[in-house]
């Protein structure tokens, strides 16, 4: 017990799990919101496909590749028979494990990219308020679709999921390997957005944001370039939603709600809209501040549940930055472009070249 | 069915009330539904009143504190150059500030007071008419929807105050040089948007469970509503939150009793009335020609 933590090592564990995740989650809001000025207001119906492919399919997956009998099982009431034979299954077998984990990956990040293009088709040419309503709509009837269809996440009981890192056995190294993991796809999320942003891609999206008659007078096809954004910052954030799965263990449909969506809006605005290192610093100051307020609440006795009282606050301070400092903490910065001598420098190169030939 | 259908047209009527200030819809609009159904249970639970006793505090509680998040809060945001992104996040922030309020108040009044706070149905009152009794709220409902409908056509055409509202919404920089004071206008449309919004809460206790929660099950069925109304006409408004009501209600009884299908995905119904009426008449009803007459207020297009 270190400063009334009850296990400081798994608090920290825990911490970088989610950062990590929820990183993913904010760099993809930020491509939308912070690059080309779409506001998903539905990001929680992304962030949930991913979750509902994992907990809907890995274990059925599983089940089918080695050949348990499942039948006569139910999914939803047996969940527990099947999830557990399955991981048994897996930590005898690590390369399968391994195949079934990337595989779910790319299925959950490939539904969530396809959801991304039906959710916004309707509103997509509209103005940006009307492709929230519909976003957003879209949100709640998916968590409705999760909540009251059993077999997608077992309703209101929720699946479980099976670990595809239980082959290592000991709990030390498996959390590392799976911190590391998860670290990674962070860091490459952030390095691929951050290369498309600074690509010209980029530019357009920025174009678009910042006047869209103008990047429309200049022959970009403005829904296009929406439609792309949306379905990328979906399908990422459906990586998220898988990885999120994966390592909670577990997928409960009322676990995505539009809180969600507020949080990822949160992270994207505190950090600093169009700054894909301050997305990741905002989504690292709440999950802190989230996992500080877990440990300590029950020290504080109020009449009521200390985390709406953190929402709450959160919510304050997103209001008093978007009234006081809009740009966020770390604000946008220009791309980097070639330095100017560098190019001098490569031109006299040439010319050398070119006069000795 | 009528209940909820005319329950519906306020609150949409309240999100209409919003729009045509700022041309952005208002993400918490659902959370006034929710602070006039508390206003009435909690003073049922204090002073033993009815929800048709309470409608006037249920319309100025929300209304103020509508009026407040305006003047506060919304306002200084458009003055400081705030575009439709940041004003819907704005929304949604204030959304979120208020639902979490309204939950530790509930959960405080359950220790407070004893009593179920977080989910609540109230009784309807009764009435005896020839012998036989009926609930009164299809007909209050009813006639509360008719009496605001008359007090705001007279108020918008016949008062001088509604005129020059009419005015300020129509060319806000044309009614300003006219002296007509813009921002009073508009303050005064969000107190009459949580107003409204509010007494459908304070009734709809006794039609549905409700509880803090109860914004999020709204705010989709009147965007819905709004939406297939054009968003800024508030004729427009009336219709398409009575349609969207009652096919909710009518539609999902007939799935059930035809096909089986479980009352919980009557959500479904306002959706499809949402992405129908985007892709079919994104402008609303009021845009289609024999209803032209009905329409106040121009359909927005991107980028405006």
């Amino acid at each position: 017990m270190v400063l009334g933590i009850v296990d400081p090592v798994r608090f920290i564990i825990d911490l970088l799990a989610f950062f990590a995740i929820y990183s993913i989650l904010s760099v993809s809001l930020n491509l939308e919101y912070g690059y080309c000025g779409i506001p998903n207001l539905g990001k929680v119906l992304f962030f949930a496909a991913g979750a509902f492919t994992v907990g809907g399919l890995c274990s059925r997956v599983g089940a089918y590749i080695f050949g348990i009998n499942v039948a006569g099982l139910d999914f939803t009431r047996d969940n527990f028979a099947i999830v557990s034979q399955v991981t048994s299954s897996l930590s005898e077998n690590p390369v399968t494990a391994m195949g079934l984990f990337v595989f779910m990956l790319a299925l959950g990040t490939g539904i969530g990219g396809f959801l991304g293009f039906v959710a916004s088709y309707p509103a997509i040419k509209l103005r940006e308020d009307y492709l929230g309503i519909t976003l957003l709509i879209a949100g709640e009837l998916w968590r409705y679709v999760g909540k009251y269809y059993d077999p997608i996440v077992g309703g209101t009981l929720g699946v479980s999921v099976p670990s595809p890192f239980s082959w290592i056995g000991q709990t030390s190294t498996r959390d590392i390997a799976v911190i590391g993991v998860l670290l990674a796809f962070a860091g490459l999320t952030w390095f691929s957005v951050e290369k498309l942003v600074r690509a010209p891609f980029g530019r357009t999206l920025r174009a678009v944001r910042d006047h869209e008659e103008a990047s429309e007078a200049f022959g970009k096809n403005v829904v296009r370039v929406r439609m792309i954004t949306l379905i990328v910052g979906s399908a990422l954030a459906a990586l998220a939603g898988t990885l999120y799965a994966f390592y909670v263990g577990g997928v409960i449909a009322d676990d995505f709600a539009e809180q969600k969506t507020f949080i990822a809006i949160l992270m994207v605005t505190l950090g600093g809209r169009s700054n894909n290192i301050g997305s990741m610093l905002g989504s690292f100051i709440y999950v802190t501040t989230n996992a500080l307020i877990r440990q300590y609440k029950y020290y504080v006795q109020v009449p009521f549940d200390l985390n709406y009282l953190a929402v709450m606050i959160f919510g304050i301070v997103l209001l008093i930055m978007l009234l006081r400092r809009p740009v966020g903490i770390l604000p946008e910065t220009p791309s980097k472009t070639v330095d100017f001598r560098r190019i001098l420098e490569k031109m006299n190169i040439r010319d050398q070249k070119e006069s000795g030939s | 069915m009528l209940v909820y259908a005319n329950l519906l047209v306020l609150m949409t009527v309240g999100l209409t009330f919003t729009f045509i200030t700022l041309k952005v819809p208002n993400f918490a609009h659902g959370d006034f539904v929710a602070i006039g159904a508390y206003v009435a249970y909690s003073l049922f639970r204090v002073a033993g009143t009815n929800p048709y006793q309470t409608l006037p505090v249920s319309f100025l509680v929300p209304g103020v504190i509508a009026m407040i998040a305006y003047v506060g809060l919304f306002r200084p945001l458009v003055r400081s150059g705030a575009g439709i992104a940041t004003m819907m996040v704005a929304y949604l922030a204030a959304e979120t500030v208020i639902f979490s309020c309204m939950l530790i108040y509930a959960q405080t009044m359950v220790l407070v007071t004893g009593f179920y706070f977080l989910s609540f149905i109230m009784t309807d009152v009764e009435v005896k008419i020839f012998g036989y009794g009926f609930e009164l709220l299809p007909l209050a409902s009813t006639l509360v929807v008719i009496g605001f409908a008359v007090i705001l056509y007279l108020f918008l055409t016949r008062t001088k105050f509604g005129t020059a509202m009419r005015a300020a919404i129509e060319n806000p920089s044309l009614a300003s040089t006219l002296g007509i004071d813009v921002e009073l206008i508009y303050a005064i449309s969000w107190f009459i948007a949580g107003g409204l919004t509010g007494v459908a809460g304070g009734l709809i206790t006794m039609a549905a469970p409700s509880g803090p929660y109860i914004g999020w099950v709204y705010i989709t069925r009147i965007f819905a509503g709004s939406v297939l109304g054009g968003l800024s006409s508030i004729w427009g408004a009336i219709l398409g939150g009575f349609i969207v009501g009652a096919s909710e209600i009518l539609g999902i009884y007939w799935l059930t009793t035809d096909f089986g299908v479980p009352t919980t995905w009557r959500i479904a119904i306002p959706f499809s009335i949402l992405i129908v009426s985007l892709m079919v008449i994104p402008k609303g009803l009021t845009s289609l020609t024999p209803l032209r007459l009905l329409r106040r207020g121009r359909p927005l297009k991107r980028g405006e």
